[in-house]
């Protein structure tokens, strides 16, 4: 086992990886920016070097520096996270070439995954489904009426040879197709000079529903089971869960078998998360595969009782996983809320600053995977992530009422945050019903008719003249008497001397 | 010396029960506050009642009312404003007392406007040369804001007193922060 690891990341998932590295008896190694001197993650590691400015170009994705601190403090491993250089094919490479695990997929895999065309070729070759099209373009209109019947309605055009919405067309109905296709072929003609046309079938309102895999040395591969992340805003999740309100058993059943058909076809190994897209009749069709530790890790975590982390840290130590499939199982409810510094009434506009105030909730089932702490200072340069909130429960209506319950706890001062749009989210009636995909957010706005509470807004007012006030005694105490009052009374005067008349 | 009969009997109400305005963005309400050191009478509007005020921790308050209701409330203060949280939403507050709300008022404006001076680019307060009260005229320097390693003295944009200091040494301010508001003579 691994002695020493560095995280080569930062803000929440960086703490995470500490945790478990500190269950395992490994020391932990982080490194930071200009910007992150002062981060929770430098303060939980055990060691901590400064590797530049605060622009990520220039620190967290400069992995020449990154391997030399590695060198320098002897760490065996490197842990990505998330987002930085966790699919980073070459700086997996590197990692490996300099002797160092790398807590990941082999490069290969990476670079496979990363390239849907590979990616989709070599999911049709496994037999897992995918979003029916063509594989080769079409510039025939008999040909591409024949293929248009097998890939059913609706459906999308691309032209092949470029995109900005030359050559795009969506076509509902199969008696106008043939029109469609023509002009088209046209549009793309003149705009590329290639009138070479994809066909793709068009899922309409898609869920996005998401299978946990794992994978080792010695040709084991498991699910870990789905999440369902279809509450999405621009195409950045928001609140996850797992398992999915929607899919029957008998999907379950099957997503997850394709699910490890897909990371089978890919010699994978450690954590992966198979993305797929899932229409209204549970028919499922792989999107793409995140060769990483994703953000939403936790609900899987919670449902199962599993350490994701550690078992990334064994796998990467050449030990086979732990436990065979039909040995974990999926118990209960849980219900992931990402808390963010933004503001709800600018767009959700990032709103970095100072964290004056923070009050985090505990209690049963709630757990709060945080970057930050009271007093410090959200940085502009990176992601606006406060924490995330995860709370279980023994089905879905006690997971939110428990949420719902730690969002009331969860107190921030100082930036804006998300809260209140958690709260109204989880009070809408289609989220209650589980009745909601991937375009819920941009047909719902949650927030709106929410307004102050007239009484809250009395007892503000109410605290805030009081806090001043006590503030002010507390100072300079009118007990003591004339000191304060007389220089109240001198700057009166003041004031109507210079007016040369009453207040 | 007209001017003293009014006074003394406003000052004799500042001395029993100090009142407020409240500021919330361009509303305002008037609150009074009587009593303490721990159990207060206030008024808004025309609401009143007895809240028992502790400070549970270093920036959280809390508050008791009469009829039992508790309501924690963290609050901070941050360039001259307070920050709350109620029941987990945030709120952004001007305090002012009698004297800065009549002076406020009798400008005509809420905050900003002539008399408003604000930075304009973003540095660090390093001097304030001046008091809460005092007079000045035009052009006379008042505060010392250090940007891009230079010291930059900033001068009253008006004549007239002080009203309001926005800011303390030390501070960090962005472009657009009042530093400090005068009441312009007239």
């Amino acid at each position: 086992m691994f002695k020493k690891v560095l995280i080569a990341n930062r803000g929440e998932i960086a703490v995470r990886v500490i945790r478990s590295l500190r269950e395992l008896g490994i020391a932990s190694v982080a490194v930071y920016s200009d910007a992150d001197a002062d981060a929770l993650h430098v303060r939980m590691a055990d060691e901590a070097y400064h590797i530049g400015p605060a622009p990520s170009n220039e620190s967290y994705l400069v992995w020449e520096k990154i391997l030399d601190v590695a060198r320098q403090t002897g760490a065996e491993a490197i842990h990505p996270g998330y987002g930085f250089l966790s699919e980073n094919a070459q700086f997996s490479r590197a990692v490996r070439d300099a002797g160092l695990a790398f807590i990941g997929p082999p490069e290969e895999a990476i670079t496979t995954m990363g390239d849907k065309v590979a990616a989709r070729a070599k999911m049709i070759a496994a037999g897992v489904p995918v979003v029916p099209g063509t594989e080769e373009p079409v510039s025939d209109a008999a040909e591409a009426e024949e293929q248009a019947q097998r890939i059913g309605f609706p459906l999308m055009l691309k032209a092949a040879a470029g995109g900005g919405g030359k050559g795009m067309r969506r076509v509902d109905d199969p008696a106008a197709f043939r029109k469609a296709f023509e002009g088209a072929q046209r549009e793309a003609q003149n705009a590329f000079g290639d009138g070479r046309i994809y066909l793709e079938r068009f899922v309409s309102n898609p869920r996005h529903i998401e299978v946990q895999v794992f994978a080792d040395r010695h040709g084991n591969v498991r699910h870990i089971f789905e999440r369902e992340c279809s509450i999405q805003r621009r195409h950045q999740k928001v609140i996850e869960e797992s398992p999915s309100p929607f899919i029957s058993q008998e999907t379950r059943e099957k997503i997850c078998e394709a699910a490890v058909l897909a990371t089978r076809a890919v010699d994978y190994e450690g954590a992966g998360t198979i993305e797929f897209l899932c229409d209204a009749e549970q028919n499922f069709y792989f999107l793409e595969m995140n060769t990483r530790l994703q953000v939403e890790h936790p609900v899987t975590e919670m449902v199962t009782g599993l350490d994701l982390v550690r078992l990334q840290v064994l796998v990467a130590a050449g030990e086979p996983i732990p436990f065979e499939q039909d040995q974990i199982h999926q118990n209960g409810w849980a219900i992931e809320a990402r808390i963010y510094a933004e503001d709800p009434e600018k767009n959700f506009m990032p709103s970095p600053g100072k964290i004056e105030v923070l009050t985090t909730p505990s209690g049963p089932g709630v757990r709060d995977d945080s970057g930050v702490y009271q007093g410090y200072t959200i940085p502009m340069t990176y992601d606006p992530m406060i924490s995330k909130l995860v709370c279980w429960g023994p089905d879905r209506e006690a997971a939110i009422e428990r949420m719902e319950r730690a969002l009331m706890e969860y107190r921030v001062l100082g930036v804006k945050t998300n809260i209140r749009f958690h709260q109204a989210l989880l009070k809408h009636p289609d989220f209650r019903s589980g009745n909601f995909d991937t375009g819920f957010l941009e047909r719902v706005d949650v927030m709106a008719g929410v307004e102050a509470d007239p009484e809250e807004v009395r007892i503000a007012e109410i605290a805030a003249a009081l806090i001043t006030h006590a503030r002010r005694e507390q100072a300079a105490p009118a007990a003591a008497g004339q000191p304060h009052e007389a220089s109240e009374w001198k700057r009166a005067a003041r004031r109507m001397g210079l007016r040369g008349g009453g207040l | 010396m007209e001017a003293c009969g009014p006074t003394y009997g406003i000052a004799w109400r500042w001395l029993v029960k100090r009142q407020y305005r409240v500021y919330r963005g361009k509303e305002s309400v008037d609150v009074g506050v009587d009593g303490g050191p721990q159990t207060w009478d206030f008024t808004l509007d025309d609401q009143s009642g007895t809240v028992r005020l502790s400070f549970v921790e270093p920036q959280i308050a809390l508050l008791q009312f009469e009829d039992g209701r508790v309501v924690e409330v963290p609050y901070a203060l941050r360039k001259g404003k307070m920050l709350l949280n109620v029941a987990g939403h945030s709120y952004e507050f001007e305090v002012l007392d009698r004297l800065q709300a009549l002076l406020r008022e009798h400008r005509g404006g809420t905050a900003g406007g002539d008399g408003a001076l604000t930075v304009a680019m973003p540095g660090r307060v390093i001097k304030i040369v001046v008091a809460e009260g005092d007079v000045v005229a035009a052009g006379d320097g008042v505060v010392i804001v250090e940007a891009m390693k230079m010291e930059n003295e900033l001068k009253a944009p008006v004549s007239g007193t002080i009203e309001r200091i926005a800011v303390a040494v030390g501070d960090t301010v962005e472009a657009g922060d009042l530093l400090l508001q005068i009441d312009p003579e007239d």
